[in-house]
């Protein structure tokens, strides 16, 4: 007894037995997979099916003979394998596709052949090359563990996904995956799932229980695609951003290395006040090898895990793209920035471990300081700042290289009692290095001026010293002593300068120019400043009585 | 060297040719088309015209309609278009210089006694 399977070949319904079935399925399914990629897939398939049609309708001369293997056999037999079509396309796509398969490289799939509720467990035994019975006794087990296990099958199953194809299923099995073993599978497969033919043909199902089954499957299977919909999009567009973002550090990374780009932007305020890293590089470091040294170790440092962006967002992209040994490589060479960087910082640090301050004290009396109220200004500016910016420009570091000196546009200016009757002005150079003395001299090796003209007294805005004493902290602090009694006027352009003036009034810096201050015992007082009021105050009017026992406190504001 | 193979190369080129040829008569459907190519032994398994067919009509050379038949199922009949036309007759002028040439060749190359 045989059972027999109806088909529909181009609209001609044949009775199959099932060998012969199996046979004629198998070989229409390679031919597909032939031609999987050609423009024509389906139309070629159909005119072969038609042609089977007629041959098998020649063969048998009457529709409603039961069709056997033999016919088949026959039939195949004139239509020819599909490796003998001689034809172009064939060769064109063969070794695209055997390049495009996982040559035996397994991949975790639900097998959909073996399963006891949706094949989880049989596809991660394939996966691990052991019995299923192993891994579905280790979810039992999980069972007892209040219940994870069924929270993490139920992940599972929406997480890995069906092994719908043939190549799926190779690829499941860790078996290579080429024609010949994809049509083995397809034979076996149809052996066991038994007659599906897509055309019109019947469905056979063994059983309710095997319906409903598919049903809770085929729901899984829709929230499943759901999320790997979502998720696969998300994660592409991550992807795109990670190289994007990735890649882009690394390349602003790199030019600032190479030193085209102005990386060091300094305050921005001059024409050239822009240098390279290189530039920079030789000012703080003792030698080259230890600005090469930085420069690499800042480089892995800051870069590395940038590229470690880029190379994921790359496997976002395109899952099959694993470089072996990347994520090691670069977590190493991050190590070796990280610590080549700590081995530069400490060297150099050293180099600004002693700090040292030269003191100098001027008598204004003696540079012929006419004995009236003391006018104070600033010099020409070198830096170009603007108005608005002039006060906070100190808080900007800015620096130009002139004919081998470094100028250094950011001075301190304050104003404290004097302690004898004399105006003086106290020039602190201050800069560091690996010892005092050495400190001490590239202290002296400040330039500092200001000029005296009368009653006026002119600041410079900016100190210079030698290139060769290098960026070690050099800074000017100026002091005015004035005794008790003076005046002074601090001009607009003072603004640049005045940092931090203690006054009675308590006004802030940037609003204490354009004004006459006074030193008298409290401190510095400001002469011509508006009088301003203290915000509000309260006067007492006195209480009346309003009826019976209601108190009225009237307050009104002053 | 694989002489079925070499027999292989040798019909895969002239077959196009011969397709052409046969539909630029008059229109036939694929089983027409097998009996004649059988019958000259220039094609060896059936299967190999019909991806050639689909080829031959997404390239705009074939066009096809459909005729039912009472014998079996409805027959694709496929002809010529204007383009395959000219396309033809290209090739047709290309193979007689071919095979004159072919023809020469083997001529001049042929031992004189078995002339």
């Amino acid at each position: 007894m045989k059972k027999t399977v109806q088909v529909n070949l181009s609209g001609q319904v044949f009775t199959l037995d099932e060998d012969a079935y199996d046979l004629l399925s198998g070989y229409l399914k390679r031919i597909g997979r032939l031609y999987e990629r050609s423009a024509g897939k389906d139309e070629i398939l159909s005119d072969i099916e038609l042609r089977i049609a007629e041959l098998l309708l020649e063969r048998k001369g009457d529709v409603k003979a039961v069709v056997s293997t033999t016919d088949v056999q026959a039939v195949i037999e004139i239509m020819g394998n599909p490796e003998d079509f001689e034809d172009e396309e064939i060769e064109v796509d063969e070794p695209s596709y055997s390049s495009r398969s996982y040559e035996g490289q397994k991949r975790l799939f639900r097998d959909p052949d073996n399963p006891l509720i949706g094949g989880v467990c049989s596809g991660i035994a394939y996966y691990f090359g052991v019995d299923p019975i192993w891994i579905r006794l280790s979810f039992a087990v999980a069972l007892i563990f209040f219940g994870t296990g069924v929270l993490f099958y139920i992940i599972l199953w929406m997480i890995i996904p069906v092994a719908k194809t043939s190549a799926d299923k190779l690829s499941m099995r860790g078996k290579p995956v080429n024609i010949d073993s994809i049509g083995k599978t397809v034979e076996e497969e149809l052996n066991n799932i038994g007659a599906r033919f897509s055309k019109g043909g019947q469905n056979f199902t063994d059983g309710t229980g095997r319906k409903i089954e598919r049903g809770i499957d085929k729901f899984f299977n829709f929230m499943a695609e759901l999320f790997r919909g979502f998720f696969t999009v998300l994660g592409k567009v991550l992807g795109v951003a990670f190289i994007l973002i990735g890649v882009v550090t690394i390349v602003v990374l790199l030019t600032g290395v190479i030193g085209i780009a102005d990386i060091v932007h300094l305050g921005s305020h001059g024409w050239d006040s822009s240098y390279s890293i290189y530039e920079i590089g030789d000012l703080i470091f003792n030698s080259s090898e230890w600005f090469y040294l930085a420069v690499l170790g800042l480089f892995l440092f800051v870069g590395i895990p940038f590229l470690g962006l880029a190379y994921g967002g790359l496997v976002l992209l395109f899952p099959t793209v694993r470089v072996p040994y990347l994520g090691a490589s670069l977590m190493g060479l991050w190590f070796l920035g990280f610590f080549a960087g700590i081995t530069v910082v400490l060297n150099t640090a050293g180099e600004y471990s002693k700090e040292e301050t030269m003191t100098d004290r001027i008598t204004l009396d003696d540079l012929g300081l006419v004995s009236d109220t003391l006018i104070l200004e600033v010099g020409d500016d070198p830096f170009n700042i603007s108005e608005k910016r002039a006060y906070y420009a100190n808080n900007d570091f800015m620096m130009r290289i002139v004919d081998g000196r470094i100028m250094v546009g950011n001075i301190d200016f304050d104003v404290r009692a004097s302690k004898t009757s004399e105006v003086l002005i106290e020039v602190n150079r201050t800069a560091s290095a690996d010892s005092y003395e050495e400190a001490s001299v590239r202290a002296d090796s400040i330039k500092y001026s200001f000029t005296v003209d009368s009653n006026i007294v002119t600041f410079s805005p900016y100190f210079t010293y030698p290139e060769s004493q290098m960026l070690r902290g050099q800074d000017v602090e100026l002091v005015l002593r004035l005794p008790v009694g003076k005046t002074i006027y601090l001009s607009n352009d003072m603004k640049r300068i005045i940092d931090d003036i203690d006054n009675v009034q308590n006004i802030y810096d940037p609003r204490m120019v354009n004004h006459y201050w006074m030193m008298s015992e409290e401190g510095l007082t400001c002469l011509d400043c508006e009088e301003t009021k203290p915000k509000s105050s309260l006067k007492f009017e006195g209480v009346s009585e309003d009826g019976e026992l209601k108190v009225d406190i009237n307050l009104s504001e002053n | 060297m694989n002489i079925e193979n070499s027999k292989a190369q040798l019909r895969k080129g002239i077959l196009e040719f011969c397709v052409l040829a046969l539909l630029q008569k008059e229109e036939a459907y694929p089983s027409d088309v097998l009996g004649s190519l059988k019958e000259v032994e220039l094609i060896v398994v059936e299967g190999t015209l019909y991806p050639l067919l689909s080829r031959l009509k997404n390239a705009g050379l074939l066009t096809y309609r459909w005729e039912e038949s009472k014998s079996g199922p409805p027959r694709k009949y496929y002809s010529l278009t204007e383009q395959g036309k000219t396309f033809y007759k290209e090739l047709a002028t290309s193979w007689e210089e071919l095979r004159d040439a072919v023809d020469k060749v083997i001529q001049d190359t042929k031992p004189p006694k078995e002339k």
